[in-house]
C-alpha cells in the first residue's frame, strides 16, 4: 500500500468529523447557472453531480462543473489580504506582495474612497462579472453615489443583445428545439456546449437530431458544432451580415418565400416610408400609415378596419410618394447584395446561398400551424440562430439586423420552431413585452429586473432610443442612445477621459471575478488604462493578469464557499424559455471558505457599513430587489445583514409572489428549487399573442443619428462616426479587411471548447489536461492548402503577427478551417499571471493579436471588432 | 447473469469531453491518465471535411486478451460480464498493455499530483495508492453496486451512451445494437467487447 498523502495527514491531524451529505446549489462555471448537488465529506468536496429535478438540465452538467473541484483545492488560491510594496506597475512586473491584516486593507480601501467620495463620487468604477450578483455592484455604486458600475469586460456582442431586445423581446435567443426542423448556426454552437443555456441546448439539440433535424453551421472553423453537422459552409470572418443580406435576397427576391401575413401584422413591414427615410405619419397623434390594399388609401397602423396591409407598391399620401418599409427593404436588398457580390465577400459559392435559402425557407413551413393548449399558433420549424462569431464585428447592428431579417421573413419570431427569446415575458407579468412608441417591440424588462434603476447590469432598453446628452457614464451610454449593451467602453474613457468630455477623472477601481487583461484585445492598451487609474482593489481567488496592477488584493471566495443574491438563475437569461416550469435555483455554500476568505459581497457590505453607507445602502437593495413590497422583509435602516438573510429575504419575496411558502426542505435534495408553477402559453410563445411589431427597418436611427451627431459636434467630438446611424440594414467590412497590405495575408479567428469559458478555465488542472493532449486544442490552426504555400508543416513552431502584437505557438494543419483564415482553438489562453501555475504559458493569447482603438468600434450599438489581419511563418524565418 | 455493456451512439457525441472529466473525477486518476477519453480524428478535403468525435474506454471483453496474458491473475473477468485489475496482484508487466487491442490501459509508475505534493479530493482514494501498476475503466463498479450507472453515462449531456444488460434482448442497450447494427471496434481481434458502437 502507498503513503497517506499529505492532505490525508492534515485531515487525519484534525480529526474532522464525519459528515456525508450533498448540497443543493448552482454552478458558476461559466456564465450560465446550471442545478447541481455538491457532495461533502468529511468537510471537503468530493464530487459534483446535475441536479435530476432541475427542470432544465434534469440531471445533466459538463465537464467544467465537474471540474470545479480543481479549482476550489488549487493551492495558489488567495487565503490572506495582501498590499503591494512595489509602485511600479506593468505587465510581468512583481507587485511584491505583502501581507497584511483584513483591518488594515479595509481602512487603506476605505479611505481611499472615503476621499473620492468628498471630491466627486463618480471617480469610482466597479468592474465585475459576477454576473447573477449584479446587484451588490449597482447598489453599491447607488449607495456610494458613482454611475460607473456598468463595467464588464466580456464581450458577447453589442449589436446582439440589442437586436434580440428589440425583435424577440430579450437579452438572448434560442431555439425551439423541440420543434425546430431545420437549424442553422452562424458562428454560434448553440446545442454543442458552448453558448446560452448550454447543457439544456446540447439535450434538446441530440434530440432533435435524433429526431432527424437538419444542423448547417456557417464559420471559418469547422469546430464542434460544425463537425456534428449535416452542412459546413466555410466563410470569411465578419462577413456573415453580407450572407444575410444574400440569403434574404434569394429567399424574397427570387424566391418569394415569406411570411406575408407575420410581416403585415406583426412587424413594420407595412410601414409607408417617405422621401426623407421616415414613416409618413397621420391622424390626430401622428402615428405611422400603412396602405390598405383593400380600399386603396392609407390608414393608422393599428387602425382596426385595415383589409389588407399592402407590403409592396408606390403610393401617394398627402401628396408625398412613399412605398412600404417591405418594398423599401428589398429593393435596397436587390440592388445592393447581389448574390455574385455576396459571394465575392463572403467566398460563399452562390449556389450554396441559393441552396441555404431555400431549404431555410421551404423547412420554414410558412402558413402551417400547430394546436398547444387550445390555441392555435404558427409552426415556423427552421430558425438561423447566431452568437458572438457573427456579432463580435464593427458591423454588428447591422449584421445582427441581418440575420434576424431571415428568422423575421419566415415569421418564426418566438414561436414554436423558431427562434425564442430568454422569456420576453417574466413570470406573474413581472416584466413584458409589448407594442411601445410606433407599436414597435418595447421590453420594460430593464427596469422591472432592477426595479427603480432603467438598467441592470450593462443592459440597456435600446427602444425607443434614449435622450442624447454629454457624457457622465463612463460606458458613455449617453451618447450610444440605441444599444443594449455596453461592457467594456470605461477602458477608453478611463484611459483618456478628457478625448470623451468625462467631466470627472476616474481615479478607484473596485474589481472582480473579470479579467480584462486576458479577455478583451490588446493587453498592452488595457494596462495603459489600468495604470491610469490611482488605485484598484481587487477581489481575488488567484491572482490573475489584472489583479497584477492592483494595490490591495482581497481573497474572494469560490462558490461551493458563499451565498448569492436570490435568484441566481435569472429567467431574463438563465432559464430555459420555450414551455416548462418557473423555476428558482440558489447558490449556496458546501464548505467553509479556507484560510481568511471571505465573499466579496460580504466584504462590500462591510465597506457601504465603514462609510458611514450601510442606510443608504439597505435602503437601496430594499428598492432594487424589491423586498420593500412586502412587510417584515424590507431590511432595516442601520443593521448590517450577511448575503444568506438578503438571499433568504429574496426567497420569501418570490415564494410569496406565487402564494407559495419557504420552508425547511426548500433548497436540499428534497425540493431543490422554488417552482413557481408552469408557464402560460403565453409566456411560452409571446410573439404570436402579442400586437408588438419587430423591425425589419430601423427609421429611429435617422433623428437619433442626428441627435448624436450635433452633441459630439457641439462637445468638439468631430471625429465620433454617424455614418452607420441607417435605418436599412447594410453590411460594411470591419477595419482589418480594409487593411489591403499584403504582408498580413490571412485573417484571424478562434473558437471555443466546451471545456473552457471566460479566462478562469485555463488554470484548472483537469481541464488543461484534457485539452492539451487533443490534437487542435490549444494550438494554431492553418488550412493544409495554405501551410504547403508557405512552407509550414504540422507540428512546426510558428509566429503569428498583426500589426498589434506577436504569438508564438504550435501549428496544426487541417482541413476544418477556411484557408484564408488563421485560427486559435480553445479560450482564452496565452495566459502569463504569476500564481496560474497550470494555465501559465499553454495556448496562444489571441486576444494580443487584436488592436483596441476607437476606430475599431462601432458607434451605433458600441461594439469593438476582433477582427484581425495576420501573417504566419515559422520560428526563425 | 447480467453483462453489463454499454452503446455509444456516434452520431450524438460532440466531443464535449464531459465523460474524459467525468472519469477523471470519479476515479482520480493522476496527470495524464485516462480511462475513458474522447479521440477525434477528422479526414477528406477542405470544405468537404469530416470530424469524428469516438469516446474509448476499457472495452470489457468477453473474450479478453489482457487477461488471457496476465501471469499474476491481477486481470480477471467478472461474472457480470466486467474485466477488472486487482491491484494488489499486479506486477505491473504490461503484458496486457502489449496485448489489449484498445486504447483502454495505461501503466502507472510513479504517484503523481496535479498540484505539487496536493491531493485534489475524490470519492476512491485508495486506487491512486498503487504505482507500478496498469489501471484502466472499470464500468465504476461502485457506482454499479450502488445501482447507479457509470460516471461517464450518468454525466453526458446528449445522452450519447446507454448502459444495462447486452445479454437481456429487451434491455435498451440490446434494442440499440439491433436496431441501429452496433458493431465493436475490432472484430477481428475476437475479443468479444461488451462496448458496442451506433452511427
Amino acid at each position: 500500500m502507498g503513503q497517506d498523502s499529505p492532505i490525508d495527514e492534515k485531515l487525519n491531524a484534525v480529526g474532522v468529523k464525519e459528515d456525508d451529505e450533498w448540497v443543493v446549489t448552482s454552478c458558476n462555471a461559466c456564465f450560465n447557472i446550471c442545478g447541481i448537488r455538491v457532495r461533502r465529506k468529511d468537510g471537503r468536496v468530493v464530487d459534483v453531480k446535475g441536479d435530476p429535478d432541475v427542470p432544465s438540465t434534469k440531471g445533466k452538467i459538463c465537464g467544467k462543473s465537474k471540474a470545479r473541484i480543481a479549482d476550489l483545492y488549487n493551492p495558489n488560491r488567495v487565503l490572506k489580504p495582501l498590499v503591494r510594496t512595489n509602485p511600479e506597475k506593468g505587465i510581468g512586473v512583481d507587485p511584491g506582495w505583502k501581507e497584511i491584516s483584513w483591518d488594515d486593507a479595509l481602512d487603506i480601501v476605505v479611505e481611499k474612497l472615503r476621499k473620492v467620495r468628498e471630491e466627486d463620487p463618480r471617480k469610482l468604477v466597479i468592474n465585475t462579472f459576477d454576473l447573477c450578483n449584479f446587484h451588490i455592484a449597482q447598489m453599491f455604486a447607488a449607495a456610494f453615489g458613482t454611475p460607473n458600475d456598468q463595467f464588464y469586460t466580456v464581450t458577447c456582442g453589442n449589436g446582439l443583445h440589442t437586436i434580440f431586445y428589440q425583435t424577440i423581446g430579450a437579452i438572448n435567443s434560442e431555439i425551439d428545439l423541440a420543434h425546430c426542423n431545420h437549424i442553422i448556426l452562424c458562428g454560434s454552437q448553440l446545442g454543442h456546449g458552448v453558448n446560452n443555456n448550454p447543457i439544456e441546448a446540447i439535450a434538446d439539440m441530440a434530440e432533435a437530431r435524433r429526431r432527424g433535424a437538419k444542423l448547417v453551421v456557417i464559420d471559418p472553423i469547422c469546430g464542434h458544432a460544425a463537425a456534428k453537422a449535416d452542412e459546413w459552409v466555410p466563410i470569411l470572418p465578419g462577413t456573415d451580415g453580407a450572407l444575410a443580406l444574400g440569403m434574404v435576397n434569394a429567399l424574397v427576391n427570387e424566391l418569394g418565400i415569406y411570411d406575408a401575413e407575420f410581416l403585415k401584422k406583426k412587424t413594420n413591414a407595412p410601414y409607408l416610408i417617405g422621401p426623407d427615410g421616415h414613416y409618413v405619419r397621420g391622424g390626430e397623434d401622428e402615428k405611422p400609415l400603412v396602405w390598405d390594399a383593400a380600399e386603396g388609401i392609407a390608414k393608422e397602423y393599428d387602425a382596426p378596419d385595415v383589409g389588407d396591409f399592402a407590403l409592396e407598391g408606390e403610393f401617394e399620401v398627402d401628396g408625398v410618394k412613399c412605398r412600404p418599409a417591405f418594398e423599401v427593404l428589398m429593393t435596397h436588398i436587390r440592388e445592393n447584395y447581389p448574390l455574385e457580390e455576396v459571394s465575392r465577400i463572403t467566398t460563399v459559392p452562390v449556389e450554396t446561398i441559393r441552396h441555404l435559402a431555400k431549404e431555410f425557407g421551404e423547412a420554414a413551413t410558412i402558413g402551417a400551424t400547430i394546436n398547444m393548449k387550445g390555441e392555435t399558433l404558427p409552426l415556423r420549424p427552421s430558425t438561423i440562430e447566431w452568437k458572438r462569431g457573427a456579432s463580435h464585428h464593427k458591423n454588428s447592428w447591422h449584421t445582427c439586423l441581418s440575420l434576424m431579417l431571415l428568422n423575421t421573413m419566415v415569421g418564426n419570431l418566438n414561436a414554436p420552431g423558431g427562434l425564442i427569446g430568454t422569456n420576453p415575458h417574466g413570470p406573474f407579468n413581472y416584466w413584458n413585452m409589448f407594442p411601445g412608441r410606433d407599436g414597435m417591440l418595447t421590453t420594460d424588462q430593464h427596469t422591472k429586473l432592477f426595479i427603480g434603476m432603467d438598467s441592470f447590469a450593462c443592459f440597456i432598453s435600446p427602444y425607443p432610443p434614449r435622450e442624447v446628452s454629454p457624457p457622465e457614464h463612463l460606458s458613455l451610454r449617453e451618447l450610444l442612445p440605441v444599444t443594449g449593451f455596453i461592457p467594456i467602453m470605461p477602458i477608453f474613457t478611463i484611459t483618456d477621459p478628457e478625448k470623451f468630455n468625462i467631466p470627472y477623472k476616474p481615479e478607484v477601481m473596485i474589481t472582480c471575478r473579470t479579467n480584462p487583461m486576458i479577455s478583451v484585445p490588446d493587453p498592452e492598451k488595457v494596462a495603459e488604462m489600468l495604470k491610469a487609474l490611482d488605485f484598484i482593489v481587487g477581489f481575488a481567488i488567484k491572482i490573475d493578469e489584472t489583479l497584477e496592477f492592483a494595490d490591495i488584493i482581497l481573497p474572494e471566495a469560490h462558490d461551493f464557499e458563499r451565498y448569492w443574491f436570490f435568484p441566481p438563475n435569472a429567467p431574463a437569461g438563465f432559464q430555459k424559455p420555450g414551455p416548462g416550469d418557473w423555476y428558482y435555483q440558489i447558490v449556496q455554500p458546501v464548505v467553509e471558505a479556507p484560510g481568511e476568505v471571505r465573499s466579496w459581497i460580504e466584504v462590500m457590505i462591510d465597506i457601504a457599513d465603514r462609510l458611514g453607507l450601510l442606510a443608504e445602502f439597505n435602503d437601496v437593495v430594499n428598492v432594487g430587489t424589491g423586498l420593500l413590497m412586502i412587510d417584515g422583509l424590507a431590511l432595516e435602516p442601520d443593521r448590517k445583514y450577511s448575503v444568506r438573510e438578503i438571499c433568504m429575504r429574496q426567497a420569501e419575496m418570490f415564494a410569496w409572489i406565487a402564494d407559495k411558502e419557504v420552508t425547511p426542505e426548500l433548497f436540499t435534495p428534497e425540493m431543490p428549487v422554488l417552482n413557481l408553477g408552469e408557464k402560460s402559453l403565453e409566456e411560452s410563445y409571446p410573439s404570436p399573442m402579442n400586437d408588438a411589431r419587430a423591425p425589419i427597418y430601423m427609421e429611429q436611427l435617422i433623428d437619433v443619428g442626428k441627435q448624436v451627431e450635433k452633441v459630439t459636434r457641439e462637445l468638439g467630438m468631430d471625429w465620433w462616426d454617424v455614418s452607420s446611424y441607417n435605418p436599412l440594414p447594410t453590411w460594411t467590412p470591419c477595419p482589418a479587411r480594409e487593411d489591403t497590405d499584403e504582408e498580413y495575408d490571412l485573417f484571424l479567428t478562434s473558437s471555443r471548447l466546451a471545456l473552457h469559458s471566460h479566462s478562469v478555465s485555463a488554470d484548472n488542472p483537469w481541464i488543461s489536461d484534457i485539452c492539451s493532449r487533443n490534437r487542435l486544442d490549444y494550438n494554431i490552426l492553418l488550412n493544409s492548402e495554405t501551410a504547403a504555400e508557405k512552407g509550414i508543416e504540422d507540428g512546426d513552431t510558428v509566429c503569428v503577427e498583426s500589426r498589434t502584437g506577436k504569438v508564438k505557438g504550435t501549428v496544426r494543419l487541417t482541413e476544418c478551417i477556411h484557408p484564408q483564415v488563421v485560427g486559435t482553438l480553445g479560450g482564452h489562453l496565452g495566459q502569463w499571471a504569476g500564481q496560474k501555475a497550470i494555465a501559465r504559458g499553454k495556448g496562444v493569447n489571441h486576444n494580443a493579436l487584436i488592436a483596441f482603438d476607437w476606430d475599431m468600434v462601432e458607434t451605433v450599438s458600441g461594439q469593438i471588432d476582433t477582427c484581425a489581419k495576420v501573417k504566419i511563418y515559422k520560428e526563425g524565418d | 447473469m447480467a453483462r453489463y455493456g454499454m452503446v455509444i451512439d456516434l452520431k450524438l457525441c460532440i466531443g464535449c469531453n464531459a465523460c474524459t472529466m467525468a472519469c477523471k473525477a470519479e476515479h482520480g486518476t493522476q496527470p495524464g491518465v485516462f480511462w475513458g477519453r474522447v479521440l477525434e480524428k477528422e479526414w477528406g478535403k477542405y470544405p468537404q471535411v469530416t470530424r469524428l468525435f469516438m469516446p474509448v474506454l476499457c472495452y470489457h471483453c468477453s473474450d479478453p486478451l489482457c487477461v488471457a496474458v496476465c501471469p499474476t491473475g491481477a486481470s480477471h473477468k467478472t461474472e457480470e460480464g466486467l474485466v477488472l485489475i486487482d491491484y494488489d496482484k499486479c506486477a505491473g508487466c504490461r503484458a496486457c498493455i502489449a496485448n489489449c487491442p484498445y486504447p483502454a490501459r495505461t501503466y502507472v509508475s510513479k504517484r503523481r499530483f496535479y498540484f505539487p505534493d496536493t491531493e485534489i479530493p475524490y470519492g476512491k482514494r485508495e486506487l491512486l495508492r498503487h504505482e507500478g501498476v496498469v489501471q484502466k475503466c472499470d464500468f465504476c463498479i461502485e457506482r454499479l453496486r450502488e445501482g447507479d450507472v457509470p460516471a461517464c453515462v450518468e454525466i453526458c449531456p446528449t445522452s450519447c451512451r446507454e448502459f444495462g444488460d447486452i445479454d437481456d434482448p429487451e434491455s435498451e442497450v440490446s434494442r440499440l445494437i439491433e436496431s441501429r447494427k452496433g458493431f465493436q471496434l475490432f472484430p477481428e481481434k475476437r475479443t468479444d467487447p461488451s462496448v458496442f458502437y451506433v452511427k
